[in-house]
């Protein structure tokens, strides 16, 4: 994963959270897992994405790791781990500006702990799980097509 | 009789719905040098890496040592690759971003050896292969031939029985390519290994002890 696509990849999962955080802060209910589910699909279509140009641009590595032994599941945990730690990376980020927006919109200093409570461990757990999910995936997929640790 | 090191039993491959080879028998004995000749695209480097695992046939049985390798896990696979097989890529294949020597110990690293044994055996190979000097290098400082010669030795690094060589002399100077044949030739370095090569190379196709045709429907 080179440094163009971290950035990329902290900046698409830090502008979600952002939006799902200042929408759900917006909405109540149904609304907030409306957002919550809209949050983990876009997620996981772009960790998806971003996996697979990942592998497209280190193949020529990751075809070599394969002819000198490398494990599958060991080339596997480090490419979703790498997603994951930029993930928190952007998710942290996303937290943090996003409830700061939220915090001057609503002046009322009591929707911080409720929202903390409703959305922020929602889009939390799903984006992780998305970059998970999508990342996976991507790998699965891509490794097949490349002829790569089969 | 002696049990082949290398056994593909009535192995078929196709890619893209055309059939690259179909029904190939091959046996190779342990300590034999086989070049492996054919026409661009005629499936050279399909059948290498059949033989080391990279890809698997459509049908047929590949046997390395004991083992049938078209049945083996992709873990047991790696585990097997990394202590039987010393692959050498068609483009050398350097981690451009690490040092010769960090490049080295990559396959020592995947075949599970401490780090402080890795170090003296990576040096006692560059020693060996007289590259001693360059092991500070980045690889992606050095010239083609020079990554071939690495590449080579880091595929001897941890001593496989088997070295799989995909056209190591192409598009290489003379003087780099005769280090390369003296390599293949030298007794000391490659010391009862099965060598198989692919190549154009009549001065390689000179060395091997027996040269197989690759083309289609071969029957070795």
């Amino acid at each position: 994963m080179g440094k163009s696509q971290s950035r990329l990849a902290i900046l698409i999962i830090a502008m979600t959270t952002i939006n799902a955080i200042i929408l759900s802060s917006l909405l109540t209910g149904p609304g907030i897992i409306f957002i919550s589910m809209i949050t983990f699909c876009f997620v996981l279509v772009s960790e998806y994405l971003l996996t697979k140009q990942t592998i497209e641009s280190s193949k020529s590595k990751l075809m070599l790791f394969n002819q000198l032994g490398a494990q599958t599941r060991s080339i596997i945990s480090i490419i979703i781990s790498r997603f994951i730690i930029v993930g928190l990376i952007g998710l942290l980020s996303g937290i943090i500006i996003g409830a700061s927006v939220v915090y001057t919109l609503h002046t009322p200093l009591n929707v911080i702990p409720n929202l903390l409570q409703n959305s922020i461990l929602y889009i939390s757990i799903l984006t992780i799980i998305g970059i998970c999910i999508g990342s996976y995936v991507a790998i699965i997929q891509s490794f097949k097509q490349n002829n790569l640790y089969q | 009789m002696q049990i082949p090191i290398i056994k593909l039993l009535d192995v078929t491959m196709s890619y893209e719905n055309n059939t690259i080879f179909s029904n190939v028998n091959l046996e190779i004995q342990s300590g034999e040098i086989i070049a492996a000749k054919g026409t661009i695209g005629s499936g050279k480097t399909t059948l290498l890496n059949l033989i080391c695992g990279i890809m698997k046939p459509d049908s047929g049985r590949i046997y390395i040592d004991k083992y049938d390798i078209t049945k083996l896990s992709s873990n047991k696979l790696s585990e097997l690759r990394a202590k039987i097989f010393g692959i050498v890529p068609q483009n050398s294949n350097l981690v451009p971003e690490l040092s010769i020597s960090q490049n080295l110990e990559l396959p020592l690293m995947f075949s599970g050896i401490d780090k402080n044994k890795r170090q003296s055996i990576v040096n006692k190979t560059l020693d060996k292969l007289g590259l001693i000097s360059l092991s500070d290098r980045l690889a992606g400082t050095l010239s083609v031939g020079e990554s071939e010669i690495v590449s080579i030795a880091r595929s001897m690094v941890n001593d496989p029985p088997i070295l799989l060589m995909d056209e190591p002399t192409e598009g290489l100077d003379p003087i780099i390519s005769e280090m390369i044949l003296s390599l293949i030739r030298g007794d000391s370095i490659i010391n009862q290994k099965t060598v198989f090569i692919t190549t154009h190379d009549e001065r390689i196709l000179n060395i091997a002890n027996r040269v197989i045709h690759v083309k289609e429907n071969m029957n070795l």
